[in-house]
């Protein structure tokens, strides 16, 4: 891409396929395409060494596919094959949730997280893929639940600070830790809350119902996690958690994003817990700490309040700006960019199906 | 001769005709194997890992339903018409 450009490019998964908007102001938006009609697309993931974005669409009819585009959605075309378990095997892999590149592993790798929840990896750019059997064969898989979206694999990623050292997340399963690019894993999820079992097993070794984690740079060993129940954060790589959510509307929620310059701050979308899972108050915005989750704010200037709606998992993001842009979509098919870290909110799209991800890909990759 | 008829969808994105005309096959899962060489990708979305058909596709050979005789060994005769068929799903 030329250096001058400043195209902020927004990809934005529905239930009914993928749409791209661009800007060069990140509030204002222009439609470009629209792909994979009728087909869920629950995560897209940019390649930045090779400038290959990945979908991950779920069509009902013909199966899940690994889609690939080298024009930044131009054009799109299905990897030769898509993960896919053992015919013997108990478990059927219907559905991709999330994607990590990984050229630190060398060029073409790429790994990706599925339903029934599982991780596979490519070596090839996502032509041919490998279960990496060791998270499956971890006995606490045998903890592992289908939460209200399913059993899924949402969330991978390398921690900032050590490229050996890799990190799931599954719904519901727990987040998971592996310091050997995946050969071995163990559960750090020791500490973190299971609401829905009986009181004297609420804090299990795994099986919690985690639905997403964030990693900032520049502190190793920091996490930010929302989990279902509980905002955390964690200073140790997982080891230990504790949690922030004491002066928050609701500790339930989906989404969390790390800031990608200042590791005390972060972003999270409270929802009314298990009263209708829609912004509290009815009001659209977000919530951010820049003090390691000791306060919070909200941020909803420009947003709508009487609204029914949430925000999806996979369903937020940011880009790596010096002035970060955060983007979210929402439940009822609306899409809010800020180009001021969340002070003030513009509307990108509405009336969209569900959105279920989305993913930016800025000037700054 | 075998007459094989494609969903719109699943023939645009594989590059191949809605209609297409195969040598004889003896059964649906040598009838996904012709199309699966003619374009890579077919059988993937056709059927599962234990190739078995996908749950919300419907083949139909002639007028069989061919999940009703046998899924994937339902027999083709020769001269037949192979109709794959998105299920009545979806919403």
């Amino acid at each position: 891409m030329h250096a001058e450009d400043r195209t902020t490019h927004l990809f934005v998964g529905t239930m009914k396929g993928l749409f791209h908007f661009t800007s060069t102001d990140r509030a204002t938006w222009q439609r470009i395409s629209f792909d994979f009609a009728e087909q869920p697309v629950y995560t897209t993931a940019f390649d930045p060494s090779t400038g290959t974005l990945f979908a991950g669409v779920n069509g009902d009819f013909f199966g899940m596919t690994v889609q690939r585009s080298q024009d930044l959605g131009a054009s799109w075309k299905a990897t030769a094959t898509a993960p896919s378990y053992g015919a013997d095997d108990p478990e059927k892999v219907t559905r991709v949730w999330s994607f990590l590149p990984s050229p630190e592993e060398g060029e073409g790798v790429v790994y990706a997280g599925v339903e029934a929840s599982g991780l596979f990896r490519s070596a090839d750019g996502g032509d041919t893929w490998t279960e990496v059997a060791s998270l499956r064969r971890h006995p606490t898989h045998e903890t592992w639940n289908p939460g209200n979206g399913g059993k899924c694999l949402h969330t991978i990623r390398r921690d900032p600070n050590d490229p050996d050292r890799l990190y799931i997340a599954a719904s519901a399963g727990g987040i998971y830790r592996s310091d050997d690019r995946g050969t071995s894993w163990r559960p750090v999820s020791k500490g973190i809350r299971s609401d829905f079992m009986p009181e004297p097993m609420r804090y299990p070794e795994s099986g919690q119902c985690v639905h997403k984690f964030g990693m900032p740079a520049g502190k190793a060993g920091r996490i930010w996690l929302q989990n279902h129940g509980g905002v955390y954060r964690s200073d140790d790589g997982g080891d230990t958690w504790v949690r922030v959510d004491e002066e928050l509307p609701s500790d339930f929620g989906f989404p969390v994003v790390a800031h990608p310059h200042n590791p005390d701050s972060a972003w999270i979308v409270p929802l009314g817990g298990d009263g209708g899972r829609w912004c509290v108050n009815h009001q659209l915005g977000v919530y951010r700490t820049d003090n390691a989750g000791n306060s919070w704010r909200s941020q909803h200037q420009g947003l709508p309040d009487q609204v029914w709606t949430g925000v999806l998992r996979n369903a937020m993001t940011a880009d790596r700006e010096p002035e970060v842009g955060l983007y979210f979509g929402t439940t009822v098919g609306g899409v809010w960019s800020s180009p001021d870290e969340g002070d003030s909110w513009h509307e990108a799209a509405r009336n969209l199906p569900r959105v279920l991800s989305v993913e930016v890909v800025g000037p700054r990759r | 001769m075998i007459r094989v008829h494609l969903p719109r969808q699943l023939a645009d994105e594989l590059g191949a005709p809605a209609q297409l005309t195969i040598g004889p096959e003896p059964d649906v899962a040598a009838v996904i194997a012709r199309l699966e060489a003619l374009h890579p990708g077919m059988r993937q979305r056709l059927t599962e890992a234990d190739g078995n058909l996908r749950p919300h596709l419907a083949v139909y050979v002639d007028e069989r339903d061919a999940r009703r005789h046998g899924g994937v060994a339902a027999t083709v005769p020769d001269g037949a018409e192979v109709w794959v068929l998105r299920a009545v799903s979806g919403g």
